[in-house]
């Protein structure tokens, strides 16, 4: 893969299933400040001027006041909200999120839809794999529709058109037996 | 009274403030590697370990008889190899951690055994297994001394990566590319721990130390510090009430020492504060009314 000039320092992914040990002794405070790894690495410390940016990401996302929750006390929504609050102090050019709002309550989600739409403003990009297309229509300006290959791809009311999710429905439809590559019908 | 029970034997006995010395080195050394192993679900893997190292230590002890050099740098070996061999194992083939591990374990205990038993008796054999703590000569106890504190200073270091490698192992690889030392180096850790253990303990009891007081504290505490501290003291006093229960009874004082810190897990699991049995039977409420 090429990535530009884009160094692994400038991304950052939000994985639909973290494999973030729950039942870990860590607290919200804790997970959240390991957004500055790449200022602080291994061994930096996290003085006053750190600790508030964590505090602003925290209260960015609405948990303030739970910082020192251990993060296996929290709810779904409130774990990605603590996910998200990493992701700011990333302070990337480029975020992958991938299914960010997948069983989240709907005051959480607008919460986080907010982060996205800053990251946007602040001129980040952020892409995004979305089952939703209600949310794509309202907050995202670009779309890139897939159903096994492109299907289209520009600003979301070009892309996401009639005519393209009854071809990307098509291509969704269920095939038996193991995953394999279909053939075109001829159409 | 109170003199006699506790105090009398560490005054008159050298050999028993040796042994106290060399429980407390391999406390402070092995207990915190005992944290991160609990913390990381890897408490058998301990076991695993200290299994892994007979092979070594034994062929040290063919070359050199029991030579504290020759066993220390044999295990050493030993342990690294199967550690390597199934961290290897792992990453490239579709096998699970525990199962490589188990593999290359038993192929190295049967080694062990087979190798140990090449030559003189069971008698030596029992004393890999089980240690010999009341007769820790100079020698040993500096090497307990050095490998505690190089344990402790390592893991000082290594702290913040390895909490992420064990909370959050997917961010710690997307921001950095310490992953997979974190992850040698830490079984490096608890290696060279299990070798120092096996001198003052055996293999078989050294992971006693290192895991039983750890699993003990996690009804103490609920953040890694106090996880920490509160495992370092209940292998310190363990150490100390087993070496006393040894002493006026004649007990063999390796598993004197390990059944204390048992029965401080028995306690812990019933009274601890955080997620023991009484505090979970105990009626709390979530709203004052």
């Amino acid at each position: 893969m090429a990535f530009g000039s884009l160094s692994r320092k400038d991304i950052a992914y939000l994985p639909q299933q973290s494999d973030i040990d729950r039942t870990f002794p860590l607290s919200v405070v804790d997970l959240v400040a390991m957004g500055l790894w790449s200022e602080i690495g291994p061994f930096g410390r996290i003085g006053k001027e750190r600790r508030a940016r964590v505090d602003a990401a925290i209260a960015a996302v609405g948990l303030t006041g739970f910082e020192s929750r251990p993060i296996g006390s929290l709810s779904g929504g409130q774990m990605q909200r603590t996910l998200f609050a990493r992701l700011l102090l990333q302070d990337v050019r480029l975020v992958l999120l991938d299914e960010p709002f997948n069983a989240i309550d709907a005051r959480t989600m607008a919460d986080l839809i907010g982060v996205v739409r800053r990251w946007h403003g602040e001129g980040r990009t952020v892409l995004a794999v979305l089952h939703d297309l209600e949310t794509v229509r309202a907050h995202f300006p670009d779309t890139l529709v897939l159903a096994r290959e492109l299907i289209a791809h520009g600003p979301t009311e070009l892309a996401l058109t009639a005519e393209n999710q009854f071809r990307a429905r098509q291509m969704c439809e269920a095939c038996a037996g193991p995953p394999h590559v279909c053939g075109r019908s001829a159409a | 009274m109170i003199w006699d029970a506790i105090f009398q034997p560490f005054a008159d006995f050298g050999f028993m403030r040796r042994a106290l010395l060399g429980c407390i080195a391999v406390s402070a050394g092995a207990t915190p590697v005992g944290i991160f192993l609990m913390l990381r679900r890897m408490s058998l893997t301990g076991d695993a370990m200290a299994h892994a190292i007979l092979p070594g230590a034994a062929i040290g002890y063919l070359v050199a008889g029991l030579s504290l050099g020759a066993m220390t740098i044999g295990g050493l070996i030993a342990g690294m190899a199967v550690a390597l061999a199934s961290g290897f194992v792992t990453r490239v083939t579709a096998l699970r951690e525990d199962a490589s591990l188990a593999a290359f374990y038993l192929i190295s205990l049967a080694l062990g055994v087979l190798i140990d038993s090449m030559r003189g008796s069971n008698v030596d054999l029992m004393h890999v297994l089980f240690g010999t703590v009341l007769a820790l000569d100079d020698a040993a106890l500096i090497l307990l001394c050095s490998i505690a504190s190089l344990s402790l200073l390592v893991l000082a270091l290594l702290f913040r990566p390895l909490v992420l490698e064990c909370a959050d192992p997917q961010f710690l690889r997307s921001v950095s590319k310490l992953s997979t030392v974190t992850h040698f180096t830490f079984l490096a850790l608890v290696v060279v721990n299990l070798v120092s253990g096996f001198h003052a303990l055996g293999t078989l009891m050294a992971v006693g130390i290192m895991v039983l007081p750890a699993a003990a504290a996690r009804f103490w505490s609920a953040d890694i510090g106090g996880l920490i501290i509160a495992a370092v003291a209940v292998a310190i006093l363990s150490s100390l009430i087993g070496l006393l229960l040894s002493y006026h009874y004649s007990l063999p004082s390796g598993p004197a020492i390990i059944l204390v810190a048992g029965i401080a897990y028995g306690l812990s699991l019933v009274f601890g504060p955080t997620g023991g049995l009484v505090m979970q039977a105990l009626p709390r409420r979530h709203l004052e009314i």
